[in-house]
This record gives structure tokens, sequence and C-alpha cells, in this order.
């Protein structure tokens, strides 16, 4: 994580809906698909076999859908620290993933994602923040849509041996 | 990882999947941040990352490491593409929902359980909703919730 203790952490308070950055491209290398593989132990052979992807009715070889999260990050921790605020020093634990994909995306794809707080919550005496990226690719094409849901503040008995 | 079905007659409501079993350790829990937050000159450690760090995650509400609910995703969507016919899960027309009501913690061990939710014959192919669990060993859930995806035209031809 980056060292941006120095600001004020972003909490609830300061959360705001729309907190945004620029749109940021990611180059769908096939490099990364390889980190996918090696990181996650995903040999699936649509990943590396042209020929199969196509027989599939795939454009050619594609991503897996959990990559979204690698090529279309949230950049949370990036928007804060544009707003001059940090990450706080409490892990903010992941509640809810709920993703749309739109198209197949192939290596060599380049993805336009933006991100933005969508909204904010309080369930059960917790406070949620929901971070949504939306994604393009190359030709304008929508490819990801997602919502992701953290937990920010709220810890209660018995969470710590749940 | 899992059985491949490749014939549709599997693929109809309340037909349950063959479940896997995770077995949750730190050294994947590790391998799978390198994806998404690989050690970098500044914090070779990875130190104040919640998933690898102990003492920042010592202050986590769960008061320990916990497995990113990304790994956990990953996991899921891994099965289903194995079990379900090549392109599946990587075609777009796929969409997942997935909550994690409770921590997911090195040494567990997940049993993920899949089944039929719903069906539909498209034009450009065939869609199943599918509903995902995984329980750890103590039996409480740790990721509930749903996945629909399309398999290959030819498939449902």
């Amino acid at each position: 994580m980056n060292d941006l203790t120095a600001k004020p952490p972003y909490e609830w308070d300061v959360a705001t809906v729309g907190d945004t950055l620029p749109p940021r491209d990611t180059t769908v290398g096939y490099d990364l698909v390889q980190l996918y593989m090696d990181t996650s132990g995903d040999r699936n052979p649509v990943f590396t076999d042209a020929a199969l992807a196509r027989s599939c009715g795939l454009p050619g070889t594609t991503v897996p859908a959990s990559m979204a999260m690698r090529v279309a990050s949230t950049r949370r921790t990036t928007i804060m620290d544009a707003k001059g605020y940090s990450h706080p020093v409490r892990p903010t634990p992941f509640a809810k993933w709920e993703c749309e994909f739109f198209a197949p995306i192939t290596p060599g794809d380049v993805i336009t994602a933006n991100s933005q707080l969508d909204h904010k919550y309080e369930k059960n005496g917790r406070k949620y923040l929901v971070w949504k990226v939306t994604a393009r690719n190359q030709r304008g094409e929508p490819v990801i849509e997602y919502r992701s849901t953290n937990a920010w503040e709220g810890s209660k008995p018995g969470d710590r041996s749940r | 990882m899992t059985e491949k079905c490749v014939r549709l007659s599997d693929i109809q409501r309340g037909n349950q999947l063959p479940s896997h079993i995770w077995n949750v350790t730190q050294k994947d829990i590790e391998r799978f941040g390198d994806l998404l937050y690989p050690p970098s000159k500044s914090n070779p450690s990875r130190s104040g990352n919640p998933h690898i760090d102990k003492e920042y995650a010592a202050k986590h509400i769960y008061g320990g490491i916990t497995v990113d609910g990304n790994h956990t995703v990953a996991v899921i969507c891994e099965m289903l593409a194995c079990w379900l016919p090549d392109g599946a899960m990587t075609s777009g027309d796929t969409e997942v929902n997935i909550t994690f009501p409770n921590p997911c913690r090195p040494d567990d061990i997940i049993a993920i359980q899949a089944s039929v939710l719903d069906t539909a014959q498209q034009p450009k192919g065939y869609l199943a909703t599918f509903s995902v669990e995984g329980r750890n060993q103590n039996g409480k859930i740790i990721a509930v919730g749903s996945v629909t995806t399309r398999f290959p035209p030819d498939l449902s031809a």
C-alpha cells in the first residue's frame, strides 16, 4: 500500500458520492493473462488456445472474468489521495461484488475504466461505501460494469471470532 | 479442477454441480496478491495490506489475515468455467453477484456448491443462472450469490 499517512483519513463523513478520477487506460497484454494463470492456478485453455476459443464462438483467446478487478480496478486509494485523504489505517472488508460483463476481453484490448464512489449506506449498524467501475474497450464498446462494496465503519463484538 | 459438463441435459434447473473443496493457504493468498497488489520498490513487503501484513490485519474488524474477496470470486468463476463448456464465463453476457457475509481465513477448508437456478435459450446461445455458496469447515457461509453466463452457440444448436 502507498505511504499516504500524512494525509487525513478518508472517513465516512468526508466520503462524497461522485468522488472520482480521470479515466485510466490499461492494455491487456498476454503477460497479464499469464500472470493471472500463474497466480491463480487457473489454466482454462480458452486463455491460450485460439483455435479452441474460436470453436466456442469467441473472437480468439479471452481474458478470465475475474481479471476485471485487475484491468479495471476501483483505484479507491488513488481517489482518496487525489481528494487529499489517505486510506484509513484499518482494513475495510470487501462485502459485496456485483459485476456485469457485456463483451469478451481479448489480449491486446485497451480497457478504459472510470471509477467513482457510487453511493453510501448504513445497514445493521455498519456503514458501507460502494465503488462503481465502468469500462470500455478501444472500440468504445462497454465491456464491464461493477459495484464493489466495502464495510467502512462499524465493527461489532464478535467480529474477530467470526 | 472439477468434472466438465458438455451435455446440455446436465444444465437443467435444480441440477447440482460437482462441489469443489478449496484448501486456503497463506501462500496461495500471497501468490494471488501478486496479481492485484504486487510488491513494489517502495513497499517490498506489502506492509499495510490486510491479506499479507499480519500486524496490519490484526487491526481488522476480523482480527487477522483474511482472503481477498476477489480471490474467492476467482475460485468460484474458475470452478464454473471448468464445469461448463469451454468458452463459458469469458464470452461476455456474464453476471456475477457475490456477497461475503463472513471472513475466509488462511487454513480454512471451503466447500463451494453451485446449482442451476434457471436457463433460457437466446439467439446468441444458452443462458444459465447458478446459485453459488461457499462454506468453511465450521459451516459458516463465506460467499453466497449467483452467477449468470452464456454458453457457446454451438452447444445449444
